[in-house]
């Protein structure tokens, strides 16, 4: 009664105006720095352009929204990394349902304008037929370039289970790549 | 590294390029309270040129009309084959959001097809409104490749899909050209703001 008229006097709205401010700044810093890699490891994982700028947008969005009950200011970016493989994995998840196919192919089909070769293409569908977590952890190592104990953070998994996943991958993707020839 | 980490890194790194530094558009989080320091420069001027291309081929057109023959009409701005209509008459377009439009209303989104189908139904359900053509973004970019085959890294710089899509509307009074530019700024007061549209554009001479 009380207590909330006093917490909620007119000072309230200017500190919540700075608050606005320093989340926007800190979030658009952020942004500029990481929204390439984040968007084309978005790509790499849902295959067309415009479902992964939205799932960096919407990453974005989230981190921005979660600002300001952020302790740790520092784990930013893990949660921006984390909430964009969760948005990659649910828009590859709508797809599965009827009438929600309102997407390009991936771009490395061969359908798609973009050119990146046979040989690769090979390894992107290959890359698509492992399991979701393996195919994240070779992501995330080999694209990303983070290390182990990054990778196993933006996951959401153990250190140890990054090392075996990341390895089980490796061994099931060269396997099938063997298979295609 | 072994070879299958060395064809999975370069695989990786190719898909990633397919992204180049200008395709990242400009953040939406804080949209309303400030930040436009991003923005993709080239689709704008595209959809600029796509403007200033139909407003020229207009312009050049209407110095020919302005003698006495009524039926010159230039193939090379000829919005589609299906259209007897020459492009150069008074008319006007209405350009679609894309995610690239710096028009806060279209809030980094493509029109959606359903605001595109209202849009339509809109412009035709007005009784001064004669004819109405849509153009697709595809058969927007067929026009400005062939606009722009020659200048080839320009051209390579714009996809189809940073092209609006757009409707051409006709009004009635063919001849009447005062009638023709009042109706047209009817149709032009009657679709700004809606849902999905960016820009609004009176073209060719009356």
């Amino acid at each position: 009664m009380n207590a909330d008229t006093a917490l909620a006097e007119p000072r309230a709205g200017t500190r919540a105006d700075a608050a606005d401010e320093d989340a926007s700044a800190a979030v658009t810093d952020l942004y500029r720095g990481h929204a390439l890699g984040l968007t084309r490891l978005a790509l790499i994982m849902v295959g067309d352009r415009g479902t992964a700028e939205d799932v960096v947008q919407d990453a974005f969005a989230g981190l921005y929204a979660a600002w300001p009950r952020m302790r740790d200011r520092d784990k930013a970016l893990t949660y921006v990394r984390s909430a964009v493989l969760n948005r990659s994995r649910t828009a590859l998840l709508r797809r599965r349902r009827p009438f929600r196919t309102l997407h390009q192919p991936p771009v490395w089909s061969a359908e798609s304008e973009a050119m990146i070769g046979e040989d690769r293409r090979e390894v992107l569908a290959a890359l698509h037929r492992l399991p979701r977590r393996q195919r994240e952890a070779l992501v995330l190592r080999y694209y990303g370039n983070l290390s182990e104990a990054e990778t196993a953070e933006a996951m959401g998994v153990a250190l140890g289970t990054v090392k075996s996943t990341t390895s089980r991958a490796l061994t099931a993707l060269g396997r099938l790549l063997e298979e295609e020839k | 590294m072994n070879r299958t980490e060395e064809r999975l890194k370069d695989a990786l790194d190719a898909v990633g390029e397919t992204l180049r530094p200008g395709d990242v558009p400009p953040p939406r989080f804080a949209e309303r309270r400030r930040t436009r320091t991003f923005r993709r420069i080239v689709p704008m001027v595209a959809a600029a040129a796509v403007v200033a291309v139909a407003a020229g081929g207009a312009a050049l057109a209407g110095g020919v009309l302005d003698g006495t023959d009524g039926a010159a009409a230039s193939p090379a701005a000829s919005p589609s084959p299906s259209t007897v209509r020459a492009p150069t008459s008074v008319h006007v377009s209405v350009y679609l959001c894309t995610r690239t439009s710096s028009n806060e209303a279209c809030r980094g989104r493509d029109a959606t097809p359903r605001e595109a189908q209202m849009i339509g139904k809109r412009l035709e359900a007005m009784s001064i409104v004669e004819h109405v053509d849509f153009e697709s973004r595809m058969e927007a970019y067929e026009r400005w490749r062939k606009r722009f085959a020659s200048e080839t890294e320009f051209e390579m710089s714009v996809r189809a899909g940073d092209l609006p899509e757009m409707y051409r509307v006709w009004v009635r009074g063919a001849g009447n050209d005062a009638a023709v530019r009042k109706g047209a700024v009817a149709v032009r007061r009657a679709v700004t703001g809606l849902p999905g549209v960016d820009q609004v554009v009176i073209e060719g001479k009356g």
